[in-house]
């Protein structure tokens, strides 16, 4: 019986840490990284910044020019889809060669 | 024929280069540098866009800060206004400035779509504009430059076209669409014309001489257009490239008093002078965080005095190339 108990401890300690990994992995924002083609100076990034902050769930972007990227931030638990992301990047002007997701529980 | 083009290339590239200067060697001795990475008062971060009023004092566009700030000629911070937001006098993304007669000052906003009209301590006046495609409407208004009759030309880059207001933001006239140049027929521009006359491929900086001719930056066709203020084509000058004359995106425009053209070049990381008719003069700097390097020359503006100032953009700083225009003369 007190092996029993101990078991049980151990199981809902482990319940606990995996609720609580999971809790905390939900209020994370998602981050996706983007690869865009003629990412070149400020007139470019501050228009591709316009367009992906009118996506749904958008936190925050940093966007690298030398690089071509910009890893953007959405609110945990919005769906986003990558259609979004294609569409602001055509709509400021450039051609998307590829999302990164950073955040492995995103949802879908 | 093969010959010939070789020939021709051959010339070309030496009468552009024949007038190149040496970059830091012949400007370090004159150059002064305002601000550092930051926002406290007289610090930038992402300057985007100068200019000058007919007080001698300096606008800047401070971007990423939200505000624009102004310095005496000698650098020292004098005000600030703005803030993040959409309501009157704040912003989201100030883009471009211009100083009229009077000396108020009008702010595009490139995120919010228009153009704010300041007195010029910073006091609110009026607002016109929100986005869209229709006359008055803009997408992403970068520059702004006035004739001699008050009235302001603003180039509303995603709408690749230009538009013509008067003082009080009526709208007057426009012109434009979205034509692209390839790179190749660009960069012989020198063999046969480039063609897309009057059209943009994302029109950002422009200035308007004391003739009333207007130069618009048409930053990713890699050219400077000239129009009269009926917005009537004139000429073009430029091409893509790196030699002396060529642009990898033209940016910041700006006149001295001799009608002489200085135009940020911004990937080539320098600034070019050209007369008025577009022959390249002269250019200087090259990448770097050195004094006379630019990382990314976002705009430009000339003082009476031929003081030139830069918006270096990438460096989040502002440099003064003083007397260059005595320089030039020599």
């Amino acid at each position: 019986m007190k092996i029993k108990m101990k078991t049980l401890v151990v199981w809902i300690n482990l319940m606990a840490v995996v609720l609580a990994v999971s809790i905390y992995a939900q209020e994370q924002n998602q981050k996706a990284i983007i690869k865009v083609e003629g990412l070149y100076c400020p007139f470019c990034s501050y228009g591709l910044e316009k367009q992906v902050k009118k996506i749904e769930g958008f936190k925050n972007v940093q966007i690298n020019i030398k690089e071509g990227t910009a890893e953007i931030e959405f609110a945990p638990g919005v769906k986003v889809p990558e259609k979004a992301i294609l569409t602001a990047v055509e709509d400021a002007g450039f051609d998307l060669d590829g999302v990164q997701w950073l955040n492995k529980g995103r949802k879908k | 024929m093969k010959r010939t083009i070789l020939f021709l290339t051959v010339m070309v590239i030496g009468l552009l280069n024949a007038c190149a200067h040496q970059p830091a060697k012949e400007t370090s001795e004159t150059i002064e540098v305002w601000g550092v990475k930051g926002n406290e008062p007289g610090q930038f971060n992402e300057p985007f866009a100068i200019a000058i009023g007919g007080n001698g004092n300096i606008y800047v566009a401070d971007a990423r800060n939200y505000r624009v700030q102004t310095f005496n000629q000698a650098g020292k911070f004098i005000a600030q206004w703005g803030r993040q937001g959409a309501g009157l006098g704040e912003f989201e993304r100030p883009s471009g400035l211009a100083v009229d007669s009077k000396g108020r000052v009008y702010v595009s906003d490139y995120e919010l779509d228009r153009i704010q009209k300041f007195d010029s301590n910073g006091r609110f006046l009026a607002q016109w504009g929100k986005g869209g495609k229709e006359p008055g409407q803009f997408n992403s208004p970068t520059g702004i430059a006035i004739d001699s009759h008050d009235n302001l030309y603003v180039t509303d880059t995603y709408n690749h076209r230009i538009q013509k207001f008067d003082s009080n933001g009526n709208f007057v006239l426009e012109w434009g669409r979205y034509q692209p140049i390839g790179v190749v027929r660009s960069f012989f521009n020198f063999l046969w014309s480039p063609g897309a006359e009057g059209n943009f491929n994302y029109p950002t900086r422009i200035a308007i001489n004391s003739k009333d001719i207007i130069y618009i930056s048409d930053s990713y066709n890699n050219r400077v257009q000239m129009f009269n203020i009926n917005g009537e084509y004139v000429a073009q000058f430029g091409g893509a490239g790196f030699l002396g004359g060529s642009f990898r995106v033209s940016s910041g425009i700006a006149i001295d008093k001799e009608g002489r053209l200085f135009v940020a070049d911004y990937y080539n990381n320098r600034i070019q002078v050209f007369s008025p008719d577009g022959h390249v003069l002269c250019y200087w700097g090259k990448q770097g965080n050195k004094n006379g390097y630019f990382e990314g020359p976002a705009d430009i503006a000339v003082d009476s005095l031929g003081n030139v100032y830069v918006a270096d953009w990438g460096n989040h700083r502002v440099q003064v190339f003083k007397n260059k225009e005595e320089k030039l003369s020599n």
